[in-house]
C-alpha cells in the first residue's frame, strides 16, 4: 500500500468525517459520490484559477486530499485497511494470508475456471457466472468484516482482541484478493472483445 | 467568499467586468478559436466569415510566414517550406518518424528535438505549430477588441505526456496564457452538456481524419467527470479514402500506381466518400495512363469496405463503457464529433450500438472549440453562479522501472486528476548509495513494452544494507494532465526532483498498441512477472550469502560445511538462467535450507545485535 505524502490541509483528518459518513465499514456509496463531488466543488484548483499561486497550490494540495479519501473509501480492502489502522492495529496490507485451506480452494478454482474460459463455447456467458461466483464470495466476506467490525468496536472487548484483529485482517486479505480477481475478470473481457 | 460577489440589487456586473478568455482546437488538418459572448460559445471567423484556419504553415523568404488557406495553395508547389498536419510531429523525435514519407528536409543533429530546414532556417514543430496559434490569436484580439486573458487548449485524449508539453510550449510561444489543456472529446461534452443542461452519462464518439477517440462522460450536480477515455490513434477517416482507392485498383486490376496516381486517386475516394454523404451512389472515373476506368460506389459497396473499420470503433465502444463500469441502458445520449461522423453509414453504426439517434445538432468541426471556450470562461471565473466543474482522467497508466525490468504502476489509467500517489522503494544491493529512477507510461508490466518518459539518479544514499533504505517517491500528475516526480530518502533526507517533460512523446500507433497489448499478453505478463520476481529473489538471495560467507565463513563454517553451501549456491547460479518459476524456486529453498545452520551460527555470534529472523539474509 502506498504511504501517503498527502496532508488534509485545513479538511478533516478523517476520511469518514471528511465526507460525512459514519465511520464504519458499510458505506453509503450515493452519499460517498456526492459529498465527494460537493467537496471538489468547493475546494477543486479550478476555482481558484484567477487567484495567486499560493491559493492554487493549496487547492491543489486539498483535492488531493480529497481524491485520496476518496479512493480509500470507494475500494473495500482499502477501506477495511483503513478503518482497522484508525481504531490502532496496525495491519500489513503486504502480509500473506494465514492458512485458510477453504477460501484458498474457492480461490484456486475461480481462476481455474477464468484460464479455461477462452476455451469455452459461450466465453461471454462463462465469464458471467465467474463473476456472479466471485460477486457472491465479496458478499459475503463483507458480510463477515462488517460483523468482526462490530465485534472489535464494541466497549467492553472480551480477552481475544488479537484472535478477533487477525481475523479481520484476514478477512481485509481476503477482500484485496476479490479485488483482483475482478480485476482479471475485467482484462479477460476486454480481451474478448478484440 | 460568496458575500464579495453579490452585485447591488438591481445591478447586475457591468459587461465590461468579464475577461476576455478563448478556446482555441489546434487541430491536425483545421483549427478553430471561439468564444463566450452574451452568454452563448460561438466560434470567431475571419473578415470573410471563415471559421477554420487550415492547419499548415508556410515559410517564405526573410522569416515571412503564411498560415492557413493561402499556406495551402502551394503546399504541392513548394512542399519543403510548406508544413501541413504539424500536431502529427508535436513532441516527436526523428527516430519516431521512421517509416513515414514526409517532404520536409528533417535535420539530424543527434538530439531528440525534431528540426525542419526551411527556407527561413531551422524550425521546430512547437514553433510551428506556436504560429497557427498566432493567427488564431491575433484574430480573437480583434474581434474581442483588447488582451486575452487566457485560453483553454485542447488535445487528443491519447496525447501523451511529451505531446501535452510540446503544445503547452508552442502557446508560450506564441504569447497565449494557458489556463488548462483540454482533452478534446471533453470539450465536446462541454459544448452539448452545458448547452442542454442535460444531466446523465455521455458517450463521445469521435471519428476524425487520423484518429478515433471514445469517452464516457457523467454529469451530475454541477460535476463534469470523465470516467474513462479510449481509442485508436491510427484509425480514422483517411483509412476509409484507402479503402476506396484500393477497392477502385482492383476493379482497374491495375496495383502500380506512381506516387502522383495514388495521390490522385487518393483525393478522387475523398470526394466521391464526401458526395455519398448526401448521395446513395458516385459515379467514378480514373486514368492510369492509357487505361481508363469507369464505374460506381454505391453506399452499399461503400459499407461494406468500411465494415470492418467501423466494427472496430464500435468495439472500442464496447471497451470504454467497461472501463467506465457503465451499461448500455445507463447511457443518457450518444455525442458525434469530427468531421468523419458526417457519413450516414457512422451515424447507423453507432445508433444500432447504442439503440438510439446519436446527437450531431452542433457543428462536429467546431463542438471542440466551442466546448473549449465555455471551459476557458469558467476558468478565468466568468460564471461565478456556473457552479460547474471539470474532472478529468490520466489515459495511461504511469509507473517505474523496479528490479527485473519490471513495472510497477504508481498511477493507473483513468484515475481521476490531479493526483498524488507516492510509493515506498528500497535498495537491491548492500552499500547500493545511488538509484536510477525510470519513469515510464503504459499499460504493459515489462519495462522495453512501455514508453520511457525520464530518466534521473537519486544520490547521496548512505551505504547500508540491502532493503535498508527507504526511498518514498512522489507522482504527481496536475490538472492539465501532466506529471512530475520526486523521490526522497527517508533515513537521510535527500531529495531529487523532476518535472517529467520528455524531449519526444509516444509515436500514437504504439500507444494504442501498447494498450491493445496489454489486455491480450495479461496472461503471458503475469508468467513473465512471477518469474522475473523469483529470478530477482534468487539474486538478492545469492548476493546475501555470497556477502555472509565472505565476512563470516571461515570463522563460523567447517570446510565441509561452506562446500555444501556453496554446493546449493552453483546449482541456484545455474537455475536462474532457466525460465522456469518452480525450478528456481525449489533451488532457493534448497539453498536457503542449506545455510540455515550457517544462519543460526550468525545468529548466536550476533547475538548482541537481537536480531530475529531464520534466512541468512535476514541477518
Amino acid at each position: 500500500m502506498s504511504e501517503t505524502s498527502v496532508t488534509s490541509g485545513e479538511l478533516p483528518q478523517n476520511y469518514f468525517e471528511l465526507f460525512g459518513l459514519p465511520q464504519d465499514f458499510s458505506v453509503d456509496m450515493q452519499q460517498l459520490r456526492s459529498s465527494y463531488k460537493a467537496l471538489l466543488l468547493q475546494h477543486h484548483p479550478d476555482r481558484f484559477a484567477g487567484r495567486d499561486q499560493a491559493e492554487q497550490i493549496k487547492a491543489l494540495q486539498k483535492t488531493d486530499w480529497i481524491n485520496q479519501a476518496h479512493a480509500t473509501l470507494h475500494s473495500l480492502p482499502q477501506r477495511a485497511a483503513y478503518l482497522l489502522q484508525q481504531k490502532g492495529f496496525a495491519v500489513n496490507v503486504h502480509a500473506n494470508l494465514s492458512s485458510d485451506p477453504e477460501f484458498l480452494l474457492e480461490q484456486l478454482r475461480l481462476r481455474e475456471m477464468l484460464e479455461q474460459i477462452e476455451e469455452k463455447k459461450l466465453p461471454e456467458s462463462a465469464l458471467q457466472t465467474v463473476m456472479q461466483e466471485t460477486k457472491l464470495l465479496q458478499q459475503k466476506e463483507e458480510h463477515y468484516f462488517t460483523s468482526l467490525y462490530h465485534h472489535l468496536s464494541l466497549k467492553n472487548l472480551s480477552a481475544d482482541e488479537n484472535v478477533l484483529v487477525q481475523k479481520a485482517a484476514d478477512s481485509m486479505l481476503k477482500l484485496r484478493f476479490i479485488e483482483k480477481l475482478f480485476e482479471e475478470i475485467e482484462a479477460l473481457q476486454h480481451t474478448l472483445l478484440d | 467568499m460568496a458575500l464579495l460577489q453579490i452585485a447591488e440589487p438591481g445591478k447586475s456586473p457591468a459587461p465590461h467586468q468579464l475577461k476576455r478568455a478563448v478556446g482555441i482546437d489546434l487541430g491536425t488538418t483545421n483549427s478553430l478559436v471561439a468564444t463566450v459572448r452574451s452568454g452563448r460559445s460561438e466560434v470567431i471567423t475571419d473578415q470573410n466569415d471563415v471559421a477554420i484556419v487550415r492547419s499548415v504553415v508556410h515559410y517564405l523568404d526573410k522569416n515571412k510566414v503564411q498560415v492557413g488557406a493561402d499556406a495551402a495553395k502551394v503546399a504541392e508547389s513548394d512542399p519543403e517550406n510548406t508544413i501541413v498536419s504539424v500536431k502529427r510531429l508535436l513532441g516527436k523525435s526523428l527516430a519516431d518518424l521512421a517509416g513515414l514519407e514526409l517532404p520536409y528536409h528533417f535535420i539530424d543533429d543527434h538530439s531528440k528535438t525534431l528540426w525542419i530546414q526551411t527556407r527561413s532556417g531551422k524550425k521546430s514543430p512547437i514553433e510551428i505549430s506556436a504560429e497557427i496559434l498566432k493567427v488564431l490569436y491575433q484574430r480573437s484580439v480583434q474581434a474581442l477588441g483588447g488582451d486575452i486573458e487566457g485560453a483553454v487548449i485542447t488535445v487528443p485524449a491519447y496525447f501523451d505526456d511529451g505531446q501535452r508539453q510540446a503544445t503547452k510550449d508552442a502557446a508560450h510561444l506564441a504569447g497565449i496564457n494557458v489556463l488548462r489543456l483540454l482533452n478534446e472529446p471533453t470539450a465536446a461534452a462541454i459544448a452539448y452538456g452545458l448547452d442542454k443542461k442535460t444531466e446523465g452519462i455521455h458517450v463521445i464518439y469521435d471519428l476524425g481524419g487520423g484518429t478515433f477517440d471514445v469517452s464516457v462522460l457523467n454529469f451530475s450536480k454541477g460535476v463534469f467527470e470523465v470516467l474513462a477515455t479510449g481509442g485508436d490513434s491510427t484509425l480514422g477517416g483517411d483509412d476509409f479514402d484507402h479503402l476506396i482507392a484500393k477497392w477502385v485498383c482492383e476493379q482497374m486490376g491495375q496495383t502500380a500506381l506512381s506516387k502522383a496516381q495514388w495521390r490522385a486517386l487518393l483525393d478522387l475516394s475523398k470526394e466521391s466518400k464526401e458526395s455519398l454523404t448526401e448521395k446513395n451512389s458516385v459515379p467514378l472515373s480514373f486514368s492510369v495512363g492509357d487505361i481508363r476506368w469507369e464505374g460506381v460506389l454505391t453506399q452499399a459497396i461503400f459499407k461494406d469496405l468500411v465494415r470492418p473499420l467501423l466494427d472496430k470503433t464500435l468495439r472500442l465502444c464496447k471497451k470504454v463503457l467497461l472501463d467506465a463500469k457503465v451499461s448500455f441502458d445507463e447511457i443518457k445520449d450518444v455525442v458525434l464529433v469530427g468531421g468523419s461522423t458526417r457519413s450516414p453509414l457512422v451515424r447507423e453504426a453507432v445508433a444500432t450500438l447504442f439503440g438510439r439517434e446519436p446527437l450531431c445538432s452542433i457543428d462536429p468541426e467546431q463542438v471542440v472549440a466551442l466546448g473549449a471556450a465555455i471551459q476557458a470562461d469558467i476558468l478565468v471565473g466568468n460564471q461565478p453562479e456556473g457552479e460547474i466543474l471539470l474532472l478529468d482522467v490520466t489515459p495511461l497508466s504511469l509507473g517505474l522501472e523496479v528490479m527485473g525490468g519490471l513495472v510497477e504502476k504508481i498511477i493507473h489509467r483513468n484515475t481521476t486528476i490531479p493526483v498524488t500517489r507516492a510509493q515506498e522503494f528500497t535498495t537491491y544491493k548492500d552499500g547500493q548509495t545511488a538509484l536510477i529512477i525510470h519513469v515510464v507510461q503504459g499499460e504493459r508490466e515489462l519495462v522495453d513494452d512501455c514508453r520511457s518518459l525520464a530518466r534521473f539518479t537519486l544520490r547521496g544514499i548512505p551505504p547500508m544494507v540491502a532493503g535498508a533504505a527507504k526511498v518514498r517517491m512522489v507522482f504527481q500528475v496536475d490538472a492539465d494532465g501532466l506529471l512530475s516526480v520526486s523521490a526522497k530518502e527517508l533515513v537521510t533526507g535527500v531529495e531529487s526532483h523532476i518535472e517529467v517533460k520528455p524531449t519526444y512523446g509516444l509515436d500514437e500507433s504504439e500507444v494504442t498498441k501498447m494498450l491493445q497489448d496489454s489486455f491480450t499478453h495479461a496472461r503471458d505478463d503475469n508468467e513473465q512477472r512471477q518469474l522475473r520476481i523469483q529470478q530477482v529473489e534468487a539474486g538478492r538471495l545469492l548476493e546475501a550469502v555470497k556477502n555472509a560467507l565472505a565476512i563470516d565463513g571461515e570463522r563460523l563454517l567447517c570446510q565441509q560445511e561452506s562446500a555444501a553451501i556453496t554446493q546449493k549456491m552453483t546449482e541456484l547460479d545455474y537455475a536462474m538462467k532457466n525460465s522456469d518459476v518452480i525450478v528456481i524456486k525449489r533451488a532457493c529453498d534448497a539453498l536457503n535450507k542449506a545455510s540455515e545452520n550457517f544462519a543460526a551460527k550468525r545468529m548466536d555470534a550476533s547475538i548482541h545485535t537481537a536480531l530475529v529472523g531464520q534466512r541468512v539474509d535476514g541477518v
